[in-house]
């Protein structure tokens, strides 16, 4: 998602004759960021050491009781175990369907692919969570299609045919199909400009598409796969809606349980999942980030 | 190994390809799309079960939509803070783009780009709690001041995007044209720099707006219980009695956004999405 500069050194010379050279217009984002994230961020850190409004008033104060209590308690241990899997398995499965649409449609073609199969890719950006989360709900009702489609796919991992509405398989479905979209936007403008030139080398030298795809295209993408790993985890983690109605009220994950917590008035316990939520993303990315830049830079050297 | 195995070799394999990719494409598009057919199926169905089997044809989910007063006032909600919002997000976004593309070399580096580009993928039901939090604690009373200013800074990033992508390409040159021929700055700004940027910036107006519009968990904590946007007006609806109302709501919310982001994409050929 970077921005890279263009110029050249002798535009740079020129920097302070150019509108906007300074740099300083990056003050009001700064400013805001600070306003509408840094700041609420040090104040739900600050409650999350607070004791629970709830509880004992005798009891002696624990500053990180709350901490304590989400990683302890088998309830919230199991919550926390769900947002790994699912954000995990989630996550990983919105890559590798959006890597697999970005290919179909760009490899091996000279053509830009027509813009409207990309509006569609991404619509579900556009017409927000509700109208999916509706559908999904439609599917996965008994006797649905997504109902037939994951009872007939279940003993693949061994589980047992049954209820699909509001479990955490019904959940993740809905978290990939939410996070794909997004992969698809990260990994087209990069998957659109591997070399044609290069496939064209592969193929005359007899390599099968199949196998060009596999050893030419996908090396070219790494870097694009890292950046669209790291919005797949950070947005399947995120997931709120789709994980509110498709695991329902038993199958918490830490988003849906911080909105719990917040109604039934447990401001406290609610602030400390919140920070739990965003310590385990940046854990979770910083980690991927970490093995997957690995890779990328072993492929580099080789 | 002779010509003719040689062409054959080749294509069995182009075969191959063809059937796989078809499959992918095929497979993928009915996944995202796959969950739009109930929605529009029971929209039309005169059942009074969310969702049914088809039980007959009915348009009456759509007209009983202008009697829920919550979404008439939701639409409106939504609207003004979608457009407090899309402001605010411009004018983040355009002046932090200016900063990203022409400013010193470090500011376009990986850092600042990552720190701006992290709303995309903060819990967003995080900060609404955040905020929250704040505007208690200070004691505000800040009606959609909260939400427009969660929202703006939330799709920013995607503004930043778009207008940095346009900066890069249209370059300096014609500024600096302007410039040598004695136009002061702002007159360079208002008509050489903006005027070449319209397209950008409609797309970028045209997607913020719509990402708030149909936002959730941003607003979830900070809707006003006496102003609630319109998503959060269906997600309660949701928890609490599901109709083909809700079905109806959704796809007509749908179809007007994507039109409208469609017809932007069209006639003023912007590529929105790159």
């Amino acid at each position: 998602m970077g921005v890279t500069p263009r110029r050249s050194r002798g535009a740079r010379a020129s920097t302070s004759h150019v509108i906007g050279g300074s740099g300083l217009s990056v003050l009001p984002a700064v400013i805001a960021f600070a306003v509408a994230v840094l700041v609420p961020a040090a104040v739900i850190f600050h409650q999350s050491l607070q004791p629970n409004p709830l509880g004992d008033p005798s009891a002696p104060h624990d500053t990180w009781g709350n901490y304590h209590r989400l990683l302890t308690d088998p309830i919230y241990r199991d919550v926390l175990l769900r947002t790994l899997r699912v954000s995990v398995v989630g996550g990983i499965a919105s890559v590798v369907i959006g890597l697999a649409l970005v290919i179909g449609l760009t490899a091996f073609r000279r053509r830009e692919v027509s813009s409207v199969w990309l509006f569609l890719l991404v619509a579900p950006i556009l017409s927000g969570p509700v109208i999916t989360v509706l559908g999904w709900m439609g599917l996965f009702v008994e006797g649905g299609i997504g109902y037939r489609v994951v009872n007939a796919l279940r003993p693949l991992w061994g589980g047992t045919p049954g209820r699909v509405a509001e479990t955490e398989i019904a959940m993740t479905i809905g978290t990939v199909h939410f996070v794909v979209p997004f992969i698809v936007l990260t990994l087209y403008p990069i998957a659109r400009t591997v070399s044609k030139d290069l496939l064209e080398a592969s193929l005359t030298l007899g390599v099968p598409p199949v196998r060009t795809v596999f050893r030419v295209v996908l090396p070219l993408c790494r870097p694009g796969i890292l950046a669209a790993s790291i919005v797949g985890l950070a947005m399947a983690m995120s997931a709120f809606v789709n994980a509110r109605f498709l695991g329902g009220e038993r199958n918490l994950v830490l988003t849906t349980l911080v909105s719990q917590l917040v109604n039934t008035f447990n401001p406290t316990l609610a602030a400390a999942s919140s920070v739990l939520l965003v310590g385990l993303g940046l854990l979770l990315v910083a980690v991927y980030g970490r093995v997957l830049s690995r890779s990328v830079r072993r492929e580099a050297a080789r | 190994m002779s010509a003719r195995t040689h062409h054959r070799r080749r294509q069995q394999g182009w075969t191959g390809w063809r059937v796989l990719r078809t499959a992918t494409v095929v497979l993928g598009f009915a996944f995202v799309l796959g969950p739009v057919l109930p929605v529009v199926v029971q929209a039309f169905n005169d059942s009074s079960v969310f969702p049914d089997r088809m039980r007959g044809l009915t348009l009456h989910w759509f007209t009983d939509l202008l009697t829920y007063d919550e979404f008439v006032a939701g639409t409106w909600t939504s609207a003004k803070i979608g457009i407090g919002a899309t402001a605010l997000a411009l004018a983040l976004g355009v002046s932090t783009a200016f900063a990203v593309t022409r400013g010193p070399r470090w500011m376009s580096g990986a850092g600042v780009t990552s720190v701006l580009m992290g709303p995309i993928v903060i819990p967003q039901i995080v900060v609404g709690l955040a905020i929250l939090q704040v505007i208690n604690q200070l004691q505000l009373r800040v009606g959609l001041a909260g939400l427009i200013v969660a929202h703006g800074v939330f799709v920013a990033p995607f503004v930043i995007r778009l207008v940095a992508g346009a900066l890069e390409t249209q370059g300096t040159s014609y500024e600096a044209t302007a410039m040598a021929l004695g136009s002061s700055p702002a007159r360079v700004l208002t008509s050489v720099t903006f005027p070449m940027l319209r397209p950008a910036l409609i797309a970028s107006s045209v997607f913020a707006f719509t990402l708030s519009f149909v936002n959730v968990p941003l607003s979830l904590f900070l809707a006003p219980s006496d102003q609630r946007p319109l998503p959060i007006s269906i997600y309660q609806q949701m928890a609490s009695n599901r109709s083909p109302v809700l079905a109806a709501l959704s796809l007509l919310l749908a179809v007007l956004l994507l039109a409208a982001a469609a017809a932007v994409e069209r006639f003023l050929r912007v590529r929105l999405l790159q």
